[in-house]
């Protein structure tokens, strides 16, 4: 495809790194020099210096002829200003950087009004991958669908689990019948499972169902002893402000720190209710009196990535269970090879892998447009796809045990009115619906494809 | 320094230059001359590109643009030593000295010969000698990029090594998608002039060879008395017209493709270059009108003789040795010049003499004007002070390693215009000098010592100076201990 990146700092040089390796047509724009030059210097893509908002540039980096344009800049401005001028140049998919926080309530209009196919706000992002990690603190790695109506965990069965030797049909009788084993990793091979399929110690599952399913599941099931209740967050910029929305009503006790008044008085007027510490984070004495020795998490979220580094290293000595650290720049990770901080969370690369994954999936189903989402999971093997239905779908309101769907494909879940449900065999396919499957075939790039010739 | 990276490269090049040479290997089977010496070389560069490949086949493959510069360098370094083979084993010219000049003469679109008189030379070996042209023109990394895609990575250095110009510049996003285009021209390009050249009653084995000359604006030809020898005013227009193609920037012809003629028409330097060659054809049919009587004919020859020496080529039509004082400085000083940035041509290029005139000028304005803001402006946009700064560092170095190998070469104890010509032409890549070294000489007389230097200044002219001077600076190889 020819894609068209605007802003070459850290988001817009990682995008354009991953999608060029994909061998993508890549031009990057950017008005800085030194940034354009060093994207020039190390990628193989085509650069322009200038304005990506402007109508000249956007001309001679031949917008018209273009598939997609992703706008990362620093100004959401002239992110969506270079989106609407692409737009009219004929771009067919634009996907912007929409950050700031007074934006937030008009961003799904925008989206419409300017015909944007995606907007990613990178704090955000952020902040849902930190707060997935401290909801499922026991799952290795957590992906939601449909706007986090059902999400999909992996864990992994301990030689004393109730799970192992379990059989899949009792599965549901065992435990709950709202959530559902998609996938199965056994040494080097991937399952989806069917009813008869035998669980074994040391498999690695992937369960799908909604958020609360999930946790009662997990629950059931003594993977975690105790959830995470208290949470300690060090800074409170934008990223905590997103997660303190997200956490605020889930029953998980939040303690934001922070010296700056400004940043205090910001978050108090939009949640009361959060706990907020005017202080210096970054002394122990001050994070001792905070209670970080009995906290649950710690999440350390400063715009300087040393504290953040150094905090988190103190919060793991005196054993917090969870310590996520987030850091900006991707060379300072580099160097942190010999460290006891394991969850390490980079904006940039977050931002990346959304953005990715979408083009991925554009590239996946380049003819038909029906394909919502798509997520790899274990290590690419697994592809799990989100669909929309709509009315021209040939399968409308047929039970699903009368449909004949092929072995390497499940269907994992129907999102119904902003429910999740997990389908037996009397559910059936409506007009509207999400359908959400994990196929183990890569490349499906329409729900038809899963379904066997019907007699 | 990642020698594996090096490595891979380097035995991807010769591998390549092992397959172009079946070609010529064909051409001298077809008129049933030897091809030992064609199965030899193309036997080394299968051993050592094997060789190469296997040895490097694993580790890691990360690389900067000192790896960069180092593998090009020795690329052509490599090549031409194994493009020397067939001369050697067929005894045609049996000193390695003379045999290696000759093939850095041709990859590097020279032109300079040590032959007194290339037609008792075998066809096939003729052939080969100006592919050499051909191959070396649009530069064989490029070409090695255009067929195998390298780790995509840093793959830029590598091109900007090797093209022409002070600012080289990607057509499409993807580098190998670039360099196929620029092939494509090329060929293209090519085929039309041997096409032409048929049509002036030029034999086929002619047209291909002097193509291949034109194309990579090299010069070799397989007559004693260069294009002079068809005394052809058709053959004349065909191949000055087609020198002057060969000297513009390919991405031109690109944009033309692309139907952008507004943005080729606002190339300045284009018009630069054509200016400067037509006063230059002006001026000297003028002055060499008394020795031809008419116009038209001092027009012709000097015609010729501009487009041959700007463009580097270094085709003669008449033996200019002869003309009158003035025609000869004004040629010298177009050797200086040479052609467009990203032409097959050689020189210091006319964008960078125009940077050069230009920062001269803002410089000046400058100092009669302490508080005024000059820049130094190319096509309508600012050019940055680095590339200023890059082109002025340029120039000096062409103006120091033009003086220090006139010194060296002057122990040779020749008159003191073949002495300055023959380095001129060889950094220049034109081919012919004056005097000794004129289109009715050679640098056969010169000794072994000398060729290996006008070997130098020849690669440096082509690779425009850095890779080479990084592959002999110091601190390339020092080791890492050391820093």
């Amino acid at each position: 495809m020819k894609i068209i990146i605007v802003g070459a700092g850290r988001i817009g040089y990682s995008i354009a790194r991953e999608l060029s390796r994909e061998r993508h047509e890549i031009t990057v724009i950017d008005c800085d020099d030194e940034n354009i030059e060093y994207v020039a210097n190390t990628l193989d893509v085509y650069t322009l210096n200038g304005n990506g908002a402007s109508y000249d540039i956007l001309k001679e980096a031949e917008a018209g002829r273009a598939d997609l344009l992703i706008a990362v800049a620093q100004a959401d401005e002239t992110n969506l200003l270079a989106c609407l001028t692409a737009k009219k140049l004929g771009v067919r998919h634009t996907i912007a950087r929409v950050r700031n926080r007074d934006y937030i309530k008009q961003a799904s209009i925008l989206k419409d009004e300017l015909g944007l196919s995606m907007t990613i706000n990178p704090e955000e992002a952020v902040a849902n991958e930190i707060s997935r990690i401290l909801r499922f603190p026991a799952a290795s790695k957590v992906e939601s669908f449909a706007n986090g109506k059902a999400e999909s965990v992996e864990i992994r069965i301990g030689p004393n689990s109730p799970l192992a030797g379990l059989q899949i049909s009792d599965f549901h009788h065992k435990f709950t019948d709202n959530v559902l084993v998609c996938a199965v990793s056994r040494d080097k091979d991937v399952y989806i499972p069917r009813g008869d399929f035998v669980l074994k110690a040391g498999d690695r599952l992937n369960i799908i169902g909604a958020y609360k399913e999930i946790n009662c599941f997990l629950k059931k099931n003594n993977s975690v002893s105790r959830g995470i209740r208290s949470v300690i967050v060090l800074g409170g910029g934008v990223t905590s402000f997103y997660l303190v929305r997200q956490l605020i009503n889930t029953g998980i006790s939040l303690k934001v720190i922070d010296k700056d008044e400004s940043c205090c008085a910001k978050l108090k007027s939009v949640f009361p209710k959060a706990g907020l510490v005017l202080a210096d984070g970054t002394r122990a004495s001050v994070l001792n009196e905070e209670g970080l020795s009995s906290a649950d998490a710690f999440v350390a979220a400063t715009g300087d990535d040393g504290d953040n580094i150094i905090t988190s290293m103190y919060a793991a000595s005196l054993g917090v269970k969870k310590v996520i650290t987030r850091i900006k720049e991707g060379h300072i990770i580099r160097m942190l090879v010999d460290s006891s901080l394991d969850s390490i969370i980079q904006p940039s690369s977050i931002a990346t892998q959304r953005i990715v994954q979408y083009v991925r999936h554009m590239q996946n189903a380049y003819d038909s447009n029906s394909i919502d989402a798509l997520y790899y999971m274990f290590e690419g093997r697994i592809e799990t796809l989100e669909f929309k239905i709509n009315s021209t779908f040939p399968y409308l309101n047929i039970p699903l045990k009368k449909l004949h769907i092929s072995k390497d494909a499940l269907i994992a879940s129907i999102i119904r009115e902003g429910a999740c449900i997990i389908p037996g065999g009397d559910n059936m396919i409506r007009s509207g619906d999400s359908v959400i499957i994990t196929t183990s075939r890569i490349g499906v790039s329409r729900l038809e494809d899963i379904m066997e010739a019907q007699r | 320094m990642s020698y594996r990276m090096i490595g891979r490269i380097v035995g991807r090049v010769i591998g390549i230059i092992g397959v172009l040479m079946v070609l010529p290997l064909i051409v001298a089977a077809y008129y049933g001359e030897s091809i030992r010496g064609f199965l030899v070389a193309i036997g080394a560069a299968a051993v050592l590109c094997g060789a190469l490949l296997l040895l490097t086949r694993s580790g890691h493959k990360s690389m900067f643009s000192k790896e960069g510069f180092v593998s090009v360098s020795i690329s052509w370094i490599i090549m031409s030593v194994i493009g020397a083979i067939p001369f050697i084993v067929e005894g045609e010219i049996p000193n390695f000295f003379d045999a290696f000049f000759e093939t850095v003469s041709g990859f590097t679109t020279t032109g300079s010969t040590i032959l007194e008189n290339p037609e008792l030379m075998s066809r096939g070996l003729l052939f080969w000698r100006s592919f050499t042209h051909w191959i070396g023109g649009m530069g064989i990394l490029v070409l090695m990029m255009a067929i195998v895609p390298l780790s995509e990575q840093y793959s830029m250095y590598i091109m900007r090594a090797e093209v022409p110009g002070p600012e080289a510049g990607k057509l499409v996003p993807k580098v190998q998608h670039s360099s196929r285009i620029l092939y494509l021209i090329y060929v293209a390009l090519t085929l039309i002039e041997v096409i032409f050249l048929l049509f002036g009653k030029m034999p086929l084995y002619d047209a291909l060879v002097h193509s291949f000359g034109t194309a990579g604006t090299g010069g070799f030809s397989t007559k004693l008395l260069s294009i002079g020898h068809y005394n052809s005013a058709y053959i004349e227009t065909v191949i000055g017209i087609f020198m002057i193609v060969f000297g513009i920037n390919f991405n031109l012809y690109f944009l033309l493709l692309m139907k952008k003629v507004r943005r080729v028409l606002h190339s300045e330097e284009l018009w630069f270059y054509l200016a400067i060659v037509a006063a230059s054809v002006a001026a000297i049919a003028l002055n060499i009108r008394p020795i031809y009587g008419t116009f038209g004919t001092a027009l012709r020859y000097s015609f010729f003789q501009v487009t041959s020496i700007i463009s580097t080529t270094g085709y003669s039509s008449a033996n200019f040795d002869m003309w009158p004082e003035f025609s000869k400085m004004l040629l010298v000083l177009l050797m200086f010049i040479g052609s467009c940035a990203g032409s097959t041509a050689g020189g210091i290029k006319v964008s960078r003499i125009m940077i050069l005139l230009r920062s001269a000028r803002s410089e000046i304005k400058h100092l009669l004007r302490p508080r005024s803001y000059n820049s130094v402006m190319m096509d309508g946009k600012e050019v940055n002070r680095g590339a200023v700064h890059c082109t002025l560092v340029f120039f000096f170095l062409y103006i120091l390693i033009i003086l220090g190998s006139i010194l060296l070469i002057s122990l040779e104890n020749f008159d003191t215009t073949t002495t300055v010509t023959s380095v001129i032409t060889c950094i220049s890549n034109v081919g012919p000098g004056l005097s000794m070294v004129g289109p009715a000489g050679s640098f056969a007389a010169f000794s072994g010592a000398s060729k290996v230097l006008l070997s130098i200044c020849m690669l440096m002219g082509r690779l425009e100076i850095f890779p080479i001077l990084i592959l002999f600076s110091r601190s390339t190889w020092r080791r890492r201990s050391r820093f």
